[in-house]
């Protein structure tokens, strides 16, 4: 009889699982754990030099995590609802728009923080129950190629459905983004029937490709500054990307006499769950000053400050000098769920 | 003590018996030859003996120890002391191994210390005369080599019993008779206990000591 | 089978792989699937089923030859064709597309379908490829002699299907769960939405993630569905043609046909790689502002300034996921081959981590991993490594199993006989052996974990990977940035495999 041979286990496996093990092990925990953490949705390049900037003055050290556009800010939205589940990291998320923010308000996922440097912004950006604050904000406007129609011509949202322009308009789809929060004030600003109108007469032309729905604001900007539509929905920053690179482009704020602009804040909020609260306080009181805004206006992405007295350059709009659409942020932000699922039903075929 | 034992044994596959119910007994140091049709069942009778072939009934014992009672194995293939040379040259052959490697990894897996492997390689390698070869992979040895390899193969780890699928043919004639020779000599250089399938019981008929005729998965008798 | 080496193996891909879409499951209630099947969705996955199969095909219909006539004749250059066919799997298709959509006005489904049977192509040309090497020279032979090369052709294209199919199965489940693609093409014309635009805007629009989740049901039942056939397709037709007398085929002579080989061969790279990797360099160039040279110069200088440390950090992750598929894909793709019963579900089960939403991945492994005990792992750069391996062993894994399909089971009964113990025979016969699919499946491993987005950003360090900062370089209509920085992860990727293929005697074998 044979004698036994007991298994052995192959060398090759257990080097290679010896590597991963001490790769696994030596990846985990090795650097000093950050004194703040902030979630931020407004584009890396222009959040991040602030932030380090605030490192820099503070000597905090900060981990700051950022989104994909193409998400549309439900990445970071949705990481926060789901640690905060099991173990929340976030202490502060900086939205470039409000109704997430609005959002995890009302699930009491945020934490009532008045901060000194928001006391001059405008009650109308600002959560009553101090929860989120605005600043910094994009407009909703609607971006003309010049070669293709004066821009004079362009004076109303409902223009987007004329048929002398049929084929040769464009809107992001409205189920995320700010297109999505565009839409979902419109009920509030519109009323019901109007606004229903509205999307209603959007989704038919787009089922047909009279109105052409494209995947993001960006992307609209692209349409347009190319020449393939002749005007269409975006923000303000995108527009500025097009107009800094030299495209035949202009922004036009429509419904002046009518409805007006949005207005879209970026919005900062301290976690409830916060596992730094005061560095997260301190945060906000760095990054609500106005000179930030000042800083967010100059720079490329355009963002118009909601203080009158921050002073802006020359291409980036006065509120003052158009009409603002007037809609109570925190009742979007509540009512945009509900929104969606209509819109997901008339745009969704 | 008996070298095979096989009582009643039965071997099924899809809803059909392929081989059995056969009983057999076979003594040690002996070369026994199987012969039958092709379909016969004979390449799965010495499946059964390794333990390759899953047994639905019966019993099979090695040298004294019972390996398979039923359906269930009692010793896995490779605790039975069994060397098989697959049917067909270079079958089963490991085509990423030269020559060498093939020999010294099975005796690494005998645990034979290294320092002791290299010159059992060499003789193995002797013994069948494969020396030019010795680092040629089985995709670059001819068909008399390939076999010749798969003997080498077989008796590497010196087993107790020898098992041999039609071991002669892809050979031509001079080539069979003379791998005839080399197997007798082995056989009785390690005492071995063979037990050969054949077409053609002639080639080897002065050195076989019995004869077992299989018919439809049953011994016919001992051949004629 | 190992029977320890198995149970270690399903532990680790049930948790990486299956975990998070487990913990995501467990969210579902009867509620959830409210208003799941109308009229309206229903429509969307009837178009849906139409654009995974219209894709499937295409890439099949392409892929199939391309794959075997780089693979095995003489067509010229055939080696250089077969490594440059694998780049559109190196660039997410959305860049593609937006290469393609920059150079035509073809628009709405067809376009769309087409975009995407491109952009999979490569992943049938791979399998079907390996599939082609792994025929015996004399099974090739014996046809040759029967008939010529198209008697080889119907010989092997039985024996090359099962792969091919299963090749089409993952590029049905890319093209269905890609809402990008068809959102970016059909942005002049009539909208064309998917189903994969109602799971991404149910995550939008409920807070209920119960219910987001429901919504990504229908679809993986769909691609779960599709690789039926692929399986039945492979116990059929699977045929051992690697056995231990394994003559590697020789290169077939396709005579004069050569040419028209040639002729196909390129027309596939002009379309799929050519034109968009050439728009793309023009793009790198300043486009239709201008191309020069400097802009150039400029642009690669900046992507390589900016992008430098993001790409180390994707080469990082996705090696180390390619590493820890590995045994995995030895081990179950081993064991899922040799299984008598339930290879149909253990198949489906292997590829449901890359059958399920993008989304519903990247959340699950927040809800996984994100916990007291496994924090640290969760805020590490390992978190990727995790995510991308639980999401594409899948493709590893069949592979392997592929390859064992075809080998033939007496090497493993030889090596049994010699006293190899089943992790032995596997590591030291059979994984050896199939070497080219080990290798194959880990560098699809690699090079999807490269392109892949969608589901890694939802854990922290995927902020630091090179297409986070491409896709937000899109975003501010970076144009040449984007271009560059795309053609500097294909470089950096396939440049040492182009060059070895170009000098060197020997094959080196990465190619899957």
């Amino acid at each position: 009889m044979l004698p036994d041979m007991p298994p052995r286990a192959p060398r090759e496996f257990l080097t290679l699982l010896l590597v991963i093990a001490t790769l696994l092990l030596g990846a985990s925990g090795c650097s000093r754990g950050p004194d703040l953490v902030v979630y931020c949705s407004l584009d890396q390049e222009f959040g991040e030099p602030l932030i380090r900037r605030f490192e820099q003055e503070t000597g905090l050290v900060v981990k700051v995590e950022f989104d994909v556009e193409a998400n549309k800010n439900i990445g970071l939205s949705t990481r926060l609802r789901e640690e905060s589940r099991s173990r929340p990291r976030c202490d502060v998320f900086w939205s470039n728009e409000f109704a997430q923010n609005v959002a995890l308000a009302e699930e009491g996922l945020l934490a009532s923080y008045d901060s000194p440097s928001a006391r001059d912004i405008p009650a109308a950006f600002r959560d009553p129950e101090h929860r989120w604050t605005g600043f910094a904000a994009r407009a909703r406007v609607l971006i003309v190629n010049t070669k293709l129609v004066d821009p004079k011509d362009v004076r109303s949202m409902w223009d987007l459905f004329d048929d002398r322009w049929k084929g040769r308009t464009a809107m992001a789809k409205p189920l995320a983004g700010t297109t999505q929060t565009h839409m979902a004030a419109l009920w509030l600003a519109l009323g019901e029937t109007e606004a229903r109108r509205y999307v209603e007469t959007a989704a038919r032309r787009a089922a047909t490709g009279d109105l052409n729905l494209a995947g993001g604001n960006a992307h609209v900007m692209r349409l347009v500054r190319d020449g393939q539509a002749a005007f269409g929905w975006t923000d303000t920053d995108d527009y500025n990307v097009a107009r800094e690179a030299g495209f035949p482009v202009a922004a036009v704020y429509p419904d002046a006499e009518g409805v007006g602009t949005l207005f879209v804040p970026n919005t900062a909020a301290l976690l409830a769950t916060a596992p730094h609260p005061e560095a997260g306080k301190r945060f906000l009181d760095w990054i609500l000053r106005p000179e930030i805004e000042e800083e967010l206006a100059r720079s490329r992405s355009a963002q118009i400050p909601v203080r009158d007295a921050v002073p802006r350059p020359a291409h980036v709009a006065d509120p003052r000098t158009f009409r603002a659409m007037k809609v109570d942020l925190r009742e979007v932000g509540r009512t945009i769920t509900a929104r969606t699922r209509e819109l997901q039903e008339l745009f969704l075929k | 003590m008996t070298a095979v034992v096989v009582s009643g044994a039965r071997v099924e596959a899809g809803g059909r018996t392929i081989l059995g119910p056969i009983d057999v007994s076979i003594e040690p140091r002996t070369w026994t030859t199987i012969v039958g049709r092709s379909g016969a069942g004979k390449t799965t009778f010495l499946r059964l003996i390794a333990g390759l072939a899953r047994p639905t009934a019966g019993r099979v014992a090695l040298f004294g120890e019972p390996v398979s009672d039923g359906a269930r194995i009692l010793v896995p293939p490779e605790r039975r002391g069994v060397g098989l040379v697959f049917q067909g040259g270079g079958a089963g052959l490991w085509p990423h191994m030269s020559v060498a490697r093939t020999l010294d990894f099975v005796l690494s897996c005998a645990r034979v210390p290294s320092h002791e492997r290299a010159a059992r390689v060499a003789q193995l390698i002797e013994a069948v005369e494969l020396g030019p070869c010795r680092d040629r992979r089985p995709g670059e040895l001819s068909g008399g080599e390939a076999q010749r390899l798969s003997l080498a193969r077989a008796l590497a780890n010196r087993p107790r019993l020898l098992l041999l699928d039609e071991p002669l043919g892809p050979l031509d004639a001079e080539l069979r008779a003379s791998m005839v020779e080399r197997v007798r000599v082995l056989h009785r250089e390690f005492g071995l206990t063979t037990i050969q399938v054949t077409h053609d019981p002639h080639e080897v008929e002065h050195v076989t000591d019995r004869t077992l005729r299989l018919d439809a998965g049953t011994i016919v008798s001992p051949a004629g | 089978m190992s029977r320890p080496l198995v149970a270690v193996a399903v532990l680790v891909f049930a948790i990486v792989g299956l975990g998070p879409i487990v913990i995501m499951v467990a969210r579902l209630d009867p509620s959830s699937f409210e208003g799941l099947f109308s009229e309206r969705t229903l429509s969307l996955l009837g178009r849906t089923s139409a654009l995974g199969l219209g894709a499937a095909a295409l890439a099949t219909l392409i892929g199939v030859p391309f794959g075997f006539l780089t693979a095995r004749t003489d067509v010229p250059g055939a080696p250089v064709w077969r490594a440059l066919g694998i780049l559109p799997l190196l660039v997410p298709p959305l860049v593609l597309a937006m290469s393609w959509a920059g150079m035509t006005s073809f628009r709405g489904g067809l376009a769309t379908t087409t975009l995407l049977g491109i952009a999979t192509f490569p992943l049938v040309a791979l399998f079907t490829a390996r599939a082609a090497e792994r025929i015996d020279a004399r099974r090739e032979e014996a046809a040759l002699l029967a008939g010529g090369v198209w008697a080889v052709v119907r010989v092997e294209l039985p024996w090359i299907l099962p792969s091919a199919a299963c090749a089409a199965c993952f590029a049905f489940v890319f093209a269905v769960n890609d809402f990008a693609v068809p959102d970016y093409v059909s942005s002049i014309g009539p909208k064309y939405n998917v189903y994969a635009d109602e799971v991404f805007a149910s995550w939008r629009s409920s807070q209920d993630t119960g219910h987001a989740v429901a919504a990504a049901i229908p679809l993986v039942a769909l691609t779960l569905l599709a690789l039926l056939p692929a399986l039945e397709l492979r116990r059929r037709q699977a045929a051992v043609t690697f056995d231990g007398d394994f003559r590697a085929p020789a290169t077939l002579r396709l005579g004069a046909w050569r040419w028209v080989a040639l002729v196909f061969v390129l027309a596939v790279l002009a379309i799929g790689v050519f034109a968009p990797f050439g728009r793309l360099v023009w793009e790198s160039g300043g486009g239709a502002r201008g191309f020069t040279v400097d802009n150039v110069q400029a642009a690669f200088g900046r992507a390589l300034e900016l992008g430098r440390v993001n790409l180390q950090s994707s080469l990082t992750y996705a090696t180390g996921a390619a590493l820890l598929c590995v045994p995995i894909a030895i081990v179950l793709g081993h064991a899922s081959a040799r299984l008598v019963r339930g290879s149909r579900l253990a198949a489906m089960l292997v590829i449901l981590p890359v059958a399920v939403p993008a989304i519903l991945f990247g959340i699950g492994n927040i809800a996984l991993w994100n916990r007291p005990a496994t924090g640290a792992l969760y805020d590490s750069g390992w978190m990727v490594v995790v995510l991308l391996a639980g999401r594409f062993a899948s493709f590893a894994i069949l592979a392997f199993a592929a390859g064992c399909a075809a080998i033939d089971p007496r090497l493993e009964e030889a090596a049994r006989l010699s006293g190899a113990g089943p992790a032995r025979r596997l590591t030291r016969i059979v994984a050896p052996a199939l070497r080219p699919a080990v290798i194959g499946g880990a560098t699809l491993v690699f090079v999807l974990s490269m392109r892949e987005l969608d589901a890694a950003i939802f854990v922290p360090a995927a902020n630091g990977t090179v297409l986070f900062r491409l896709y937000n370089a899109v975003h501010f209509g970076r144009d040449d940035f984007v271009a560059a920085l795309a053609l500097l992860v294909v470089f950096f990727v396939v440049l040492p495999g182009l060059v070895w293929t170009l000098v060197a005697r020997r094959k080196l074998e990465v190619l899957p």
